[in-house]
């Protein structure tokens, strides 16, 4: 692999090893993403997740401030999974863009089996309350979950994310580093794929349906 | 491609599996989910932004996304070098907001960090492309709503070319034309 050492790639200390280890395999002469469409992830567009992850099991606080239990209240759902900041300027808003642009062109039968869960990575400044005001921006359907910033790391831990990191921007601003992709977990209640920032709105009212309607139909 | 995939020993699981995949999925610029993207937006005419010149620079495709967010919103435009000499910008500001700083936005290890840097060097005879999931500029503490439809005024100061200001129109949350550098997708069916 490029002359590195595979036993000492493999003892790094994860997720920069890893992505080097990423940037090297996909930089390669053969560039194709992964997530192309067909070949690798079963016709959907996403990014197929070599180990399909369990949903996770945590309760943290909606909009209304009443407890949400993550596992029981999307059991039986097409649930996606994302965790973000409401002061993101670049991708999350784009996500949520994207996916409400969708979400309002599917018809009736398909998004009422579907629920999109937006875990804000940031509880000091999004109260459910600033919470719901940025996800009404785009689609007053989305659930918005906070809680203390333990539950929330106790949730990204629990998901299998990279737990999201404050950066001081100065001048009292900060920014929060977090896990950039749409985790879709199906009703078998597995994610088997992913939805990287760069996802357009296109390959969602591609995959969305056929994930509701067919459930996983992967590997 | 699916070689290299494969080729991950399969002690590499969970989420050390999932961020390879996700990376293969995302770290080539060019390819298909390589470069940030939303939608090809159809521009309307009145929303266009003519070029801006200073010196040997030419500033095009200025916007800002309707941010959701009442304080923070980000700003990307297209500079050109039409000269010999690199130039590089140095510094943005505007009175619609306490702070503008210059962003990055950097994937490391499946997520997503927003960098401040101190320039963004543009080349002679190049381009600097400020765009989604990149470069950026960033407003921090807006002092009204923005909502499309609106616009503002960005004043750019440049190293060699100088200041100059833009108008930034405010397009749709969903708007990114900066971004096509991956090949356009059929649009939706409408």
């Amino acid at each position: 692999m490029h002359g590195i050492p595979r036993s000492r790639i493999l003892t790094g200390t994860g997720a920069l090893v890893l992505a080097l280890v990423g940037l090297l395999a996909a930089c390669g002469p053969s560039t194709r993403p992964a997530a192309g469409p067909a070949e690798d992830t079963g016709g959907y567009r996403g990014a197929l997740l070599t180990t399909p992850r369990p949903k996770p099991d945590f309760t943290l606080v909606d909009t209304s401030e009443r407890p949400f239990d993550f596992r029981k209240e999307t059991d039986g759902f097409l649930t996606l999974l994302f965790f973000g900041y409401t002061h993101c300027p670049d991708i999350c808003p784009l996500h949520m863009a994207n996916l409400a642009a969708v979400m309002r062109k599917l018809p009736p039968d398909i998004t009422e089996r579907i629920k999109v869960v937006f875990v804000t990575v940031d509880p000091e400044r999004d109260t459910p309350a600033v919470l719901r005001a940025w996800l009404d921006h785009f689609d007053p359907r989305f659930i918005g979950l906070t809680g203390t910033q333990e539950a929330i790391d106790a949730a990204q831990q629990a998901t299998g994310v990279p737990v999201a990191v404050k950066e001081d921007l100065g001048n009292g601003q900060y920014a929060v580093s977090h896990a950039a992709y749409v985790l879709v977990y199906t009703t078998d209640n597995l994610a088997h794929i992913a939805y990287p920032s760069g996802i357009r709105q296109s390959d969602w009212a591609h995959d969305l349906p056929r994930l509701v309607k067919k459930g996983w139909q992967g590997q | 491609m699916k070689s290299s995939v494969y080729r991950v020993p399969r002690r590499l699981t969970g989420l050390s599996g999932m961020l390879l995949v996700l990376l293969l999925a995302s770290a080539c610029g060019g390819t298909r989910h390589g470069a940030v993207t939303g939608e090809p937006t159809p521009t309307p005419t009145a929303a266009v932004s003519a070029a801006t010149r200073v010196g040997a620079l030419v500033i095009r495709d200025v916007f800002t996304p309707a941010p959701a967010s009442p304080d923070t919103a980000a700003v990307y435009f297209t500079v050109q070098n039409t000269g010999d000499g690199d130039d590089a910008l140095l510094t943005a500001a505007t009175d619609i907001a306490d702070e503008v700083q210059l962003h990055r936005t950097v994937m490391e290890g499946g997520a997503m960090k927003m960098q401040p840097v101190p320039r963004i060097a543009v080349p002679a005879h190049g381009e600097a492309r400020l765009a989604r999931g990149g470069l950026h500029v960033m407003l921090l503490g807006l002092r009204r709503p923005l909502r499309e439809g609106d616009r503002f005024e960005l004043r750019l100061t440049f190293e060699r070319a100088g200041a100059v200001t833009v108008t930034v129109p405010v397009r749709a949350a969903t708007a990114a034309p900066g971004a096509a550098t991956a090949p356009p997708t059929p649009a939706m069916g409408h």
